[in-house]
């Protein structure tokens, strides 16, 4: 017996040995991971959430470069080319945008968002919405503060989704692996409801302004901005209709609203009139100091001028922008170049044909044009208006320097992309503009000129084109037709490369869109060259005339986006209609 | 820790060590020593009679590794064991392993077996550098028998290794050496300049809207002809053979009570390229000096105690150029683009080919590495016989780690056109040293305490054994890629095997597992892993036992569980069972002074239960041996794995959040292994035919992937990493355009950008008239072959020996697109060069006499990237089966009376030659190499040796 005590007191300490390691040898080591305790266990890291809740919320829609997880959407190139804004050259690199363009909207490809991207940018959202309360060192005001901004950048994504989509499945609540996720897309009506519904309760908490250190966070303004934005969509053709663009049978609520109605138009220049006028009594106002060059070029590019209400906030050149490398390629389409008047106010004519012409034709053209093109484009071998006697910003840097790899001769077409960047000299990153106060002020003509408000209509209009340098040319003209291309030409001149024609166009249902805007042809200038290697001036250019560079693909299903096929395989979504 | 879970693990220790024992205790008691046995199967705790073990098991000796001349262990194992795919990588010295598989694929995560030296496990990068010499054998452990008790880290199998021991005995000395010289085993050379300037004004052509636009004039094409810049880069860069030497010298011996095994071993490979070693040159090369001391000892007739130091040195040394980079440069710089040097002797470089080769190796200077490893295991055994007869405890420990440093000499040169023009920005500087760069480190501390019980009585045979093992791993954190939270790996088992025979004709054997690991949350760190086993000797049973035909007879089976940790490999990040959060993007707020802030997301979506993939294993052998002179073993085994762990994208994408990787995916392998051996002999000749044969047949069951847009692209119901493509259906002729050249009506449209004539047309399998991923179809075989064989031929005659070793593959398809990137692509981007192959190109320029419409087998050359033609499709696969001659050996033995007046027993000297022959229809018909497609070409080599006893 005595041997099998001895056992008995080995295996003992075997098993002791056993149960003390065992704790602490397969407790996970420390280290520097975060948990949603650390994540809001002071308002600093806190803040980092709430951060991340602005880049990806604000995202839409804007390209950014590098890698990682939330470049999804384009690979390459902007919406603005997608809208036929910027001419395409083709380059096989950039992937995004040209198999869009040359091959249509596809529900095995991405799209210019990423649907799934949308959902987690408003699970971010509501990650700050259920954990800020646990943050210490914050107000209950911060904190409702901080919900109410939250609710609006949701309302934001959907807004986005609304306009892209149509009815979309609305989440309420950070879901988990137990919920039942199969959430069907809810209706036009519902999804709009649902936007007003989270501008409304965010505007009683949110602030006016912040303190100089969190500039830039939305404000009241902002909320009002969305409903306007969301409002104009909900009253444009596309949408405001008795039958939608392709029918979806029993499902159509999900693409329309079933019947046409002017009360639309009417909330909507409502909308836009609130935020007119909580912008001009907080600071905001449309910039006019009768220059208009630097007036115009001062409202687009200098980061927080009074005109921005809400801008896409980042340091750092990832912006898809002209300014980079990836990005400076490629210039403005000649389809584009024909919606710009020149300085007096009067038409330019520009070549019907494709007969090459001399160089020194195109010159004295381009040198005639309205202050709004020289702040938003470089001229062929002309000194940038831009940014006067910077080598940078001249045309030629599109071919001469390799690194721009996706340039090369014949890039500036009918005028090298340099908006955003005026008299920027150093300044490497810009800050995207995603609500301007001038684009109220067109909503309202807009809607106004649909209700037969044509008064209305006509001043707030002419605040814009007075600014624009053609304060002498206002416009008079009553015929609602005429007057509504007219605001539209102005909307495509005023708003160039800020992201808004792609969804205009398309909403607004033009005739033409298969025709030169989206689809057909897609024509820029092409120039002949005195020499073979850059740089390029004035001096060496021989010859332009207006070439074809591609054809833009264009089909009725495009006028909404398509839901990724792997998604609706899952079984819970209705696709759009032709996909 | 509760003490309900202490007092069962307890009762658990009891139960496992007394239990069996008070058993056998019930039996008839003779405590006699056990049997001697001719053939032990080496395993876990304690070795078996091979012939009644119930285990798949495959032991390799030390000697038939020495028999093939290779510097890194792992390319001495082609076709010596079923069971384990041995795969070639490239041949370059210090970085040439091949890649090794047990049974298969497994899991379409892949996942690596597990290696053990001495009963302790340690990495397979100190494994591949082992010298022969100092190894008894290495087995293939492939068996859920075999392999349950290792755990979560058996699934993948385990090779486990024993390094030679002392005997009792006079002092004995053997010495080796051998020197050879070895060869590229193929190089596939691009075409001369001629050649690549005819094909490029094609291409160019080709690229104009098929007007002829030569960009080489025909003068130009003549002056090529006519000495004309053409360098063959592999020649001016790279010699053609290259010293290799091996020399080891071992000593054992000892008495009863201390034994020693110590060896001394020192390997320098050379490699290829054609540069001086010098204070500021070096050719790639790696020289290892190794050495190795086992100690035993006994005392008192109750201890036994065991120290095993097992030390390298390995010191790599190359140019100052990355080598895949200079490879992938080799193989993509035109013969024509410059000479070697300029007229004035300066080095030659461009804008677009600015890393001329030859002074890439040449002109840097050079980048060495010194690693030093070592592995140390002690252990001392109590012999508790005086408590019960048979019953021992253990204790023991290893530590194994391994350091890095490195010490560079570096340099930039100038490089200039043909015109004197440095069209970069590299310019001459002087020799710079850097030495305090690179400092990598890992070690893996064990330690055990084991138990057993060892006993014979009349005819029982019983033998037992468990332990407790902890074993932790520390490793830098860039030797693995991520930092943070996947530095330190540690893991605890309690494991057993308890063997039994009766009456040498049936055994039975339990093994289990109770593993576990830190990856995986608390209360859920362990799994258990259980095994049993059977083996029925019936030439054992009186009907046979006199048989004439039947000498041995076994059949055997065996089912059980095991898993793999995939953490441990950090494919994943670990601890996802916890909600992390990581650093994302940033946002801008503030005015006046903005700051960035950076922003924090949530990282997997974390799932409580995540765990170890799971494999339940059957295996059903026979082992027979006939006629005195036939051995057969065949088994046929199965493999199901679950809980493979994959993102599972069946969540709907309204979540928000990157799906959780979970336990998902599952897979089943099947498969059948069969060896033969003959032995023959007549008179003084004697002579041994032999092979192996391993067939392999998986499927992935369920994998929670994203349906693809083409349902045959799926992943699920498929054997894992099946290729996917298009189905090619010819070329695009002139008659399939309008005038316009837009594809004529009824003709699918590619998605790929504008299709010319001499175009790889594809299947609209859809029918959708558009060829896009919805036409997506498995195109073929993957490149894991489906049947691995070998077979060797042996043969003795007075004093000579004569061994070949040839190794092949079946049930192979190679995409040579991918695989063969810069030899297959021709012109591609205007960076690669042209070869062999694109002269099969599609071309039609009747004004210049270029018709090959009919003869064509490559698409129309194009000096773009051409998005429809260079994409993956049935076009590009090929034949990837092969033969090849992997061992060749003679030697002469100096008969034993002719050494007796120089003390010597034993003189043993040889030639052989390693992959001097292939059979390949890739090698054949595309001038491929079936294994080394790209980089570095494997190796051949010729070589002389002796062996000297004393």
């Amino acid at each position: 017996m005595k041997k099998y005590l001895l056992i008995i007191t080995i295996c003992c300490s075997f098993a002791s040995f056993f149960t003390s390691c065992e704790d602490d040898l397969l407790k996970k080591p420390f280290g520097s991971d975060l948990d949603v305790e650390k994540v809001f266990s002071s308002s600093e890291i806190a803040l980092s959430a709430i951060s991340e809740a602005y880049f990806r919320s604000l995202m839409s829609g804007i390209t950014l470069r590098g890698s990682g997880d939330w470049n999804w959407g384009l690979s390459g190139g902007t919406l603005s080319h997608l809208s036929g804004e910027l001419c395409n050259n083709g380059a096989a690199n950039w992937v995004g945008v040209a198999t869009i363009t040359n091959g249509g909207l596809s529900a095995s490809r991405s799209t210019d968002d990423n649907f799934e991207f949308n959902y987690k940018s408003i699970r971010q959202c509501f990650l700050v919405i259920d954990n800020i309360d646990k943050v210490p060192d914050m107000s209950a005001n911060e904190k409702e503060q901080v919900k109410a901004e939250m609710k609006t950048l949701i309302a934001y994504r959907y807004e986005e989704m609304f306009k892209r989509y149509g009815g979309v499945p609305i989440v309420d609540r950070s879901l988990t692996l137990e919920d039942d996720m199969m959430i069907p897309r809810a209706s036009l009506q519902e999804v709009l409801d649902h936007i007003i519904t989270l501008c409304d309760e965010a505007f009683g908490v949110l602030p006016d302004s912040y303190p100089d250190n969190f500039k830039g966070r939305v404000t009241k303004g902002v909320a009002l901005a969305i409903k306007a934005e969301a409002l104009m969509y909900a009253a444009r053709p596309l949408f405001n209709s008795a039958t939608p663009y392709m029918d979806l049978g029993a499902n159509n609520h999900l693409i329309c609203f079933g019947n046409y109605s002017e009360q639309r138009w009417r909330d909507a220049a409502a909308a836009s009139a609130a935020v007119i006028q909580w912008a001009e009594s907080h600071n905001h106002a449309i910039i006019n100091t009768g220059q208009p060059l630097d007036d115009y070029g001062t409202a687009v590019s200098t980061p927080n001028n009074p005109e921005i209400i809400l801008a896409y906030k980042r340091t750092g050149d990832d912006i898809y922008s002209c300014r980079t490398q990836t990005g400076g390629a490629q210039g403005m389409s000649f389809n584009l170049l024909l919606q710009y008047l020149k300085a007096d106010g009067t038409e330019q004519t520009w070549p019907q044909d494709d007969v090459v012409r001399a160089y020194s034709e195109y010159a004295a053209k381009i040198e005639e044009m309205e202050p709004r093109y020289k702040a938003s484009a470089g001229a062929a071998g002309i000194d940038p208006w831009n940014n006067p006697n910077d080598e940078n910003w001249r045309s030629y840097r599109l071919s001469g320097i390799p690194s721009w790899f996706n340039g090369g001769l014949n890039c500036e077409y009918c005028g090298r992309r340099v908006k955003f960047f005026y008299h920027s000299g150093t300044r490497t990153w810009m800050e995207f503009p995603i609500y301007r106060l001038a684009e109220f002020y067109l909503n309202i003509a807009e809607a106004a000129n649909e209700t037969g408000d044509t008064d209305v209509a006509l001043s707030r209009l002419n605040v814009i084109r007075q600014r624009a340098g053609f304060g002498s040319n206002s416009i008079m003209e009553r015929d609602k037709a005429k007057l509504q291309k007219i605001i539209q030409r102005e909307w495509a001149v005023e708003f160039y490369e800020e992201c808004h024609r792609l969804y205009d166009v398309k909403h607004w249902k033009l005739e033409d869109i298969g025709n030169g805007i989206i689809g057909g042809g897609q024509k820029g200038f092409f120039y002949t060259y005195s020499k073979s290697q850059p740089p390029f001036y004035a001096e060496d250019y021989v010859s332009y005339s207006v070439q074809k560079r591609y054809d833009g693909t264009w089909a009725p299903y495009m006028y909404l986006n398509p839901f990724p096929q792997s998604e609706i395989n899952k079984g819970y979504l209705i696709q759009n209609p032709g996909y | 820790m509760t003490n309900n879970s202490f007092i069962i693990k307890t009762m658990l220790c009891v139960a496992m060590i007394v239990l069996p024992s008070v058993c056998i205790q019930a039996q008839e008691t003779d405590t006699t020593a056990l049997k001697k046995i001719a053939i032990m199967e080496p395993g876990i705790y304690f070795p078996v009679a091979k012939a009644r073990s119930s285990a798949a098991v495959t032991s390799i000796s030390g000697e038939t590794l020495y028999k093939t001349p290779a510097a890194n262990l792992t390319n001495t194992l082609y076709g010596l064991s079923s069971g384990l795919l041995v795969q070639q990588a490239g041949g370059e010295p210090g970085r040439d392993a091949a890649s090794l598989t047990v049974r298969g694929l497994g899991s379409f995560n892949y996942g690596s077996f597990a290696v053990f030296i001495d009963g302790f496990q340690t990495t397979d990068s100190y494994f591949e550098y082992l010298l022969p010499a100092e190894i008894e054998s290495i087995s293939i452990l492939k068996d859920a028998a075999a392999l349950a008790p290792f755990g979560m880290i058996g699934a993948n199998g385990i090779l486990w290794i024993e390094t030679k021991r002392g005997k009792v005995g006079k002092p004995k000395i053997q010495a080796q050496f051998r020197t050879g010289t070895q060869q590229l085993q193929h190089l596939t050379k691009p075409l001369p300049s001629v050649e690549y300037a005819s094909l490029y004004n094609e291409a160019v052509s080709n690229d104009n809207g098929r007007v002829w636009n030569p960009v080489y004039s025909d003068s130009e094409i003549n002056a090529y002809r006519n000495g004309g810049t053409n360098v063959d880069w592999y020649d001016a860069a790279l010699k053609s053979s290259t010293p290799f030497t091996s020399t080891d010298l071992t000593f054992d011996g000892g008495g009863e009570n201390a034994r020693y095994f110590i060896m001394l071993g020192y390997v320098n490979n050379q490699g290829f390229y054609d540069v001086t070693n010098d204070d500021t040159h070096a050719n790639r090369q790696i020289q290892q000096y190794n050495i190795r001391s086992n100690f035993d000892f006994n005392m008192f007739k109750i201890f036994e105690g065991r120290v095993n130091l097992g030390g390298r040195i390995e010191d790599r040394k190359s140019p100052a150029f990355d080598g895949s980079t200079l490879w992938s440069n080799l193989e993509s710089y035109p013969n024509n683009i410059y000479p070697v040097k300029n007229a004035d002797g300066t080095w030659t470089g461009t804008a677009a080919f600015p890393y001329n080769p030859v002074a890439s190796i040449r002109e840097l200077g050079y980048y060495s590495s010194h690693n030093r490893s070592i592995q140390a295991n002690f252990s001392l055994k109590e012999k508790l016989d005086f408590i019960i007869p048979g019953l021992y405890i253990s204790e023991a420990a290893s530590f194994s780690n391994w350091t890095e440093g490195a010490y560079n000499v570096t340099r930039d040169y100038a490089r200039y056109n043909t015109n004197g023009v440095n069209e970069t920005t590299h310019e001459d500087r002087n020799y710079a040293v850097s030495s305090d760069i690179a400092k990598n480190q890992w070690n893996r501390n064990q330690l055990q305490l084991s138990a057993g019980y060892d006993r014979q009585s009349g005819r029982h045979l019983l033998h037992s054994g468990f332990d407790y093992l902890q074993s932790s791993y520390n490793v830098d954190a860039n030797q693995n890629g991520s930092a943070g939270n996947q530095m330190k790996y540690n893991r605890q088992h309690i494991s057993g095997r308890v063997h039994y025979e009766y009456d040498k004709r049936f055994t039975g054997e339990m093994s289990f597992s109770y593993s576990g690991a830190d990856d995986f949350a608390e209360g859920n760190c362990f799994g258990f892993y259980p095994a049993v086993s059977g083996a029925w000797i019936l030439s054992n049973e009186s009907a046979l036992r006199q048989n004439p035909i039947v000498d041995f007879l076994k059949v055997r089976a065996s089912a059980g569980k095991t898993a793999y940790n995939i953490f441990e490999d950090a494919q994943f990040s670990r601890y996802l069972y916890q909600q992390y959060y990581v650093y994302s993007g940033s946002f801008l707020m503030g005015n006046s002074a903005p700051t960035s802030v950076n922003g924090i997301i949530p990282y997997y979506m974390a799932v409580p239960d995540i765990f170890a993939e799971e494999s339940m294993k059957y295996n059903f052998g026979i082992d027979a041996s006939l006629f005195n002179a036939l051995d057969i073993t065949a088994e046929v085994f199965m493999d199901k794995r679950q809980g493979i762990l994959y993102e599972d994208n069946s969540y709907l994408s309204v979540i928000g959040i990157t799906p959780p990787v979970q336990n998902s995916g599952k897979v089943t392998t099947s498969g059948l292994e069969l060896t033969l051996e003959y032995n023959g002999s007549a008179e003084k000749f004697s002579y041994r035919i032999g092979g192996n044969l391993t067939c392999l047949k998986d499927k992935i069951d369920y994998i929670p992937e994203l349906t693809p847009p083409s349902p045959a692209a799926a992943s699920m119901g498929y054997s894992i990493g099946l290729p996917n493509g298009y189905e090619c259906a010819g070329w695009y002729d002139l008659t399939d355009f309008n005038d316009d050249g837009t594809l004529k009506d009824g003709l699918p449209i590619p998605s790929f950008g504008n299709v010319q004539p001499g175009d790889l047309k594809y299947r609209d399998v859809s029918g959708d008239g558009v060829i896009d991923e919805r036409d997506i179809v498995k195109i073929g075989k993957r490149s894991y072959p489906k049947m691995y064989y070998a077979f060797h031929l042996e043969a003795d005659y007075a004093g000579f020996d004569f061994r070949a070793l040839f190794q092949g593959v079946a049930g192979r398809e190679v995409n040579i697109l991918s695989s063969a990137y810069n030899k297959v692509h021709a012109f591609e981007n205007s960076v690669t060069t042209a070869y062999e192959i694109a002269k099969g190109r599609w071309a039609y320029y009747p004004e210049q006499g270029i018709d090959t419409r009919s003869t064509a087998t490559y698409p129309r050359l194009t000096t773009q990237h051409n998005e429809n033609n260079y994409r993956a499709s049935t076009f590009w696969m090929k034949n990837g089966d092969f033969l090849r001659l992997r061992t060749i050996e003679i030697g002469y033995t100096i008969p034993p009376q002719l050494l007796s007046g120089f003390n010597l027993t034993n003189v043993r000297i040889f030639v052989s030659g390693m992959n001097l022959f292939t059979l390949s229809s890739l090698l054949k018909d595309y001038d491929l190499d079936p294994e080394t497609l790209s980089g570095h070409p494997g190796v051949k080599s010729y070589n002389t040796g002796i062996k000297i006893s004393f």
